[in-house]
């Protein structure tokens, strides 16, 4: 309740911005596609937060070469059926500049070509190694975060090298960021020559997971590699500390959100994670951005967040490069580099990723410990 | 008689005009899968109205028909027309074991029945990995081609419109003749129907093929459509979304999909008001569960009378309504 | 391998009891008016938030924030439940599917307020249960003390309502609202309080089920919007609708046989038993496991 009446006075400041840019002469349109009432709601609250922290930023600097950016902010509910609803709407519709999002890999695979017909921008934080270039083949489609490939195999690998698992047990959900970050880790391990003993599904929603840790016990495992949503992490972890089943566990990226330590902030402790971005993160760049964040929203920021921070510069800094053509700046954006975001710089790769940006720290009851950076 | 037709025609020169009215292909688009739902609420109004079997697992029939037409299409190398004939032919066969229980219950055990299947259907498709690629959907499904075009949001709509046309007049066929007579009967008075010789479970069977090769063809659509399918489209939700569009379109009126699919469709996106992404569910659910609440017989019915009151002509309320 | 074989049974059966406390407030509303509740497990969400609400952000007492909330709910068990959807619908002679239609609607619409108000952010529930952390460990097995509570409450419940429609004189009148209308009218019960209780104490119940339900669930949507609310009846249905303490074996049944098939046969399937389950005892014993009470 508190929460939605401190957005609720954000939102009049978003009107008006909005009402106040149209009113002045041109301006740079961004379109935002996110969930902000589906199941993956949180993540939506975090990326709106963080865009509009730049989007203010940049406006209130003078806008882009002289433009002032405008946000036109639509929910997907993080299901593919509206995502595709609403992404025609702010390109065919609102003809907006640049798309942001959305945010679910199966959301994006719904929507791409959307992007690619009518020859707009689409940058998305969703990280599905399914959306590479290589893979869609899409020139208008760019991700900003670290594509789960690179990440989930820094996780195998981790497991393998530092916690030198034999036996690993997945727990995986039933959505696509879930079942490709399987496919993923099962391949890596195969690799290093290591089959997993146990694969087990939680579907999302499910609260109890006896039956899945105990067959992992019965397997024998070593290691536990966590591939669910956050609600089903929470679950999993409380009930693995219950059952006292006590083998390391390294999540993906879900498994490194306030989402799921606020759910179960004893529990979760020692759980080691693959993040894209951590608060704690000593980067004097990223404590900057962490102040600001938490000047204005009076909470710490979370990933996908920092990626459409970064996102919405990385735009500008295009812009300010080669000008408004559409062509220009996507042809721009295919060879970008040379921009430092919060992370470190942004460069493009062949399968149009921004950053590969990761790290894996672990959890320590208040906080995360950094172990590694990639 | 002769405004009547004045009415007819300016509602066929809308329906005509639509897409060309607009150079917004978003608002073709949603049409477009107003038009694709208003099949599907078609095929429930014969159900469910008509016939009087509850259905609240109709997203699976319109999943089963998706990812029917896309995988034969895309693995067997149907053409496209086959691909919607297998589609409504598997939703057909399906049906019959949903129509079983049906033998035996009716009303919310039934309805209980129709949500076991639906969630069984969703869990096989995000398992069954091999064939329906699991959550991940099934992407790259080829667009409509006809004569060489391949076919753009408003070649759809024309194609849609014609096909609901059809299917309207297939519908209004039927219920007209002794099966309409026959579903009628069955809803009012089931004991009563089978005493006078009505064979109850023959005409259940054939209101459930129906209403799941009506949505079986909508699912094949909206894959044609969308070029895209995933599980996430074929939820319980879904399900019951579009029994709620036959009901806010009327229930026991012919037209009440056609009317309905749309208003439930349209209304959430009306309601996109900048900064008003996470109200705007809210507000629209709400006008439904109005309407539900407190115009059970749904939009159809009044919007007849309205027409009749403006164009005149006849007062007796058109189609199978027998209340 | 026993071990094994009796924590996955107890956490089934801790399961097992939640779905049948929903189950109980289905066959409670079965059998005081005849109907299904489509927005049923809304009361269950609607309680775990106000009590939220109360008791961690307002930080009323434990006792003020359960009372409150229960009532609440109940209240809109009275008001918006019976006063408009059940009023407007019986009024206008609507049958029993503008009512599954009406109640599934009211669902989504309660869904979508849920999210608007508290934002569709699961918050962690205290634990005022018990820590999750130290269950109560017998040998390896180890059994939730909340699980404790939840059985305390759910054989309270049963024999507080087998009390209540057997010896008192409401809870017979109210069975015999529920059996004829016209009859129970004229042997001078009023029929109208008699409905409105009915729907109260449905909704209270399930409110409280409810903030039983959070600790497992947390205060999310998802209790309002997940299988959950469909476990619930499968459990009452098993039970065979007319039977709290059936619905509440259904319920056992479910948690049970969900937890083997994870064990035994696969974890992607474990929610096509219940369904399964549920549809044979429909078809094959549609009068449940249980005769009526």
């Amino acid at each position: 309740m508190r929460k939605y009446f401190k957005v609720l006075p954000l939102m009049v400041l978003v009107v008006t911005l909005l009402a106040g840019s149209v009113a002045g002469a041109q301006t740079i349109k961004f379109g935002l596609v996110a969930p902000f009432t589906g199941s993956g709601s949180i993540l939506g609250d975090y990326i709106r937060e963080a865009m509009m922290l730049a989007v203010d930023e940049i406006n209130a600097a003078g806008g882009i070469e002289g433009r002032q950016i405008e946000v036109i902010v639509y929910d997907d509910e993080a299901a593919p059926a509206t995502a595709i609803n609403v992404v025609k709407r702010v390109i065919e519709n609102d003809k907006v500049d640049v798309v942001f999002g959305p945010n679910m890999s199966s959301s994006v695979l719904a929507v791409h070509q959307v992007a690619a017909d009518n020859e707009t921008l689409m940058m998305v934080g969703a990280t599905s190694p399914s959306l590479g270039y290589d893979r869609t083949g899409n020139p208008w489609l760019f991700r900003l975060r670290a594509d789960d490939q690179v990440r989930v195999e820094n996780q195998a690998d981790y497991a393998v090298e530092v916690l030198g698992s034999k036996k690993p047990g997945i727990i995986y959900g039933t959505t696509d960021y879930c079942t490709s970050a399987r496919d993923v880790i099962i391949a890596r391990f195969a690799e290093h020559g290591i089959e997993p003993v146990a694969v087990e599904q939680m579907r999302e929603g499910d609260v109890d997971a006896t039956g899945q840790l105990l067959n992992m016990v019965r397997a024998g495992v070593d290691s536990i590699m966590g591939l669910t949503h956050e609600s089903e992490a929470a679950v999993f972890v409380r009930q693995m500390r219950q059952m006292g089943v006590d083998v390391p566990i390294v999540g993906f990226t879900a498994w490194g959100v306030p989402a799921f330590t606020d759910l179960a902030p004893e529990a979760a402790k020692g759980v080691i994670a693959v993040q894209s971005f951590t608060p704690e993160d000593t980067n004097p760049v990223v404590q900057e951005f962490v102040q600001k964040y938490q000047a204005r929203y009076g909470r710490l920021p979370s990933d996908p967040g920092q990626a459409y921070y970064d996102g919405v510069y990385a735009i500008k800094e295009v812009i300010e490069r080669v000008g408004f053509d559409k062509h220009a700046m996507r042809q721009e954006l295919e060879n970008f580099s040379g921009y430092v975001g919060l992370q470190g710089e942004l460069v493009t790769d062949e399968k149009h990723n921004l950053s590969r940006f990761s790290l894996i720290s672990e959890f320590q009851g208040d906080g995360w410990k950094i172990i590694e950076k990639y | 008689m002769q405004r009547r037709k004045i009415g007819f025609s300016i509602i066929a020169l809308f329906v005509v005009l639509y897409p060309l009215l607009t150079t917004d292909t978003y608002k073709v688009y949603i049409m477009n899968r107003s038009l694709i739902h208003a099949i599907i609420a078609m095929g429930l109004v014969t159900q469910v109205g008509f016939a009087g079997q509850i259905s609240l697992g109709h997203a699976a029939f319109y999943g089963i028909g998706a990812y029917t037409s896309s995988l034969t299409v895309l693995n067997l190398g149907f053409p496209i027309w086959l691909g919607f004939a297998a589609a409504v032919l598997v939703c057909i066969l399906c049906s019959v074991f949903l129509s079983v229980p049906s033998f035996k219950l009716s009303g919310f055990f039934l309805s209980l029945t129709t949500i076991a299947f639906g969630h069984i259907v969703w869990v096989i498709i995000v398992n069954w990995q091999k064939v329906t690629n699991g959550a991940l959907g099934v992407f790259n499904i080829p667009p409509i081609r006809m004569f060489g075009t391949k076919f753009n949001n408003t070649h759809f709509y024309y194609l849609l419109v014609v096909t609901i046309a059809l299917l309207y007049l297939f519908i209004r066929r039927i219920t007209n003749s002794f099966i309409g007579r026959a579903f009628m009967a069955m809803r009012d008075d089931e004991l009563a129907a089978e005493c006078s010789g009505i064979n109850t479970r023959f005409f259940k069977l054939l209101a459930f093929g129906i209403s799941a090769g009506f949505a079986g063809l909508a699912g094949a659509f909206y894959a044609h459509l969308s070029g895209f399918i995933s599980p996430e489209s074929f939820r319980f939700a879904e399900s019951t979304k579009f029994v709620g569009m036959a009901v806010t379109g009327g229930l026991r009126h012919l037209l009440g999909g056609v009317i309905g699919a749309p208003i439930v469709t349209f209304l959430p996106e009306l309601f996109r008001f900048p900064g008003w992404e996470t109200y705007y569910m809210m507000a629209a659910t709400f006008i439904i569960l109005m309407i539900v609440v407190f115009m059970p017989d749904g939009l159809a019915p009044l919007l007849e009378k309205g027409f009749n009151k403006i164009f005149g002509g006849r007062d007796d309320v058109k189609g199978g309504s027998s209340e | 391998m026993l071990q094994m074989v009796l924590q996955n049974s107890i956490s089934g059966m801790a399961m097992g009891l939640l779905y049948g406390v929903i189950g109980i407030g289905v066959c409670l509303f079965w059998q005081t008016t005849g109907l299904i509740n489509f927005a049923h497990i809304s009361s269950a969400m609607l309680g775990a938030y106000f009590f939220y609400t109360f008791n961690v952000m307002w930080n009323f007492p434990i006792i003020i924030a359960f009372v409150l909330a229960v009532s609440l709910v109940a209240l809109y068990g009275i008001v918006v439940l019976r006063g408009v959807v059940y009023k407007q619908i019986m009024g206008r002679k609507g049958g029993r599917l503008e009512f599954i239609v009406a109640t599934m609607m009211l669902n989504i619409f309660l869904l979508n307020l849920v999210i608007v108000v508290w934002g569709g952010v699961p918050y962690p529930f205290p634990s005022i249960f018990g820590s999750p952390m130290n269950p109560l460990r017998i040998g390896r097995v180890a059994i939730q003390h909340h699980s404790l509570w939840v059985l305390a409450f759910t054989v309270a419940l049963v024999i507080g309502l087998n009390y209540f429609f057997k010896r008192t004189l409401t809870g017979k009148a109210l069975r015999a609202t529920a059996q004829n209308k016209d009859t129970a009218s004229l042997m001078g019960i009023g029929v109208g309080k008699m409905t409105a209780l009915s729907f109260a104490l449905s909704t209270g119940i399930t409110a409280i089920a409810g903030i039983l339900l959070a600790p497992i669930y947390f205060v999310s949507v998802e209790l309002g919007g997940g299988i959950i609310g469909i476990k619930g009846f499968a459990s009452a249905v098993i039970g065979g609708l007319t039977n709290p303490f059936g619905a509440l074996v259904g319920g056992l049944l479910i948690g049970l046989a969900e937890n083997f098939s994870v064990f035994y046969i696969s974890s992607s399937y474990r929610d096509v038993i219940t369904f399964v389950l549920l549809v044979f005892f429909l078809i094959a014993r549609p009068q449940g496991l249980f005769k009526k009470m």
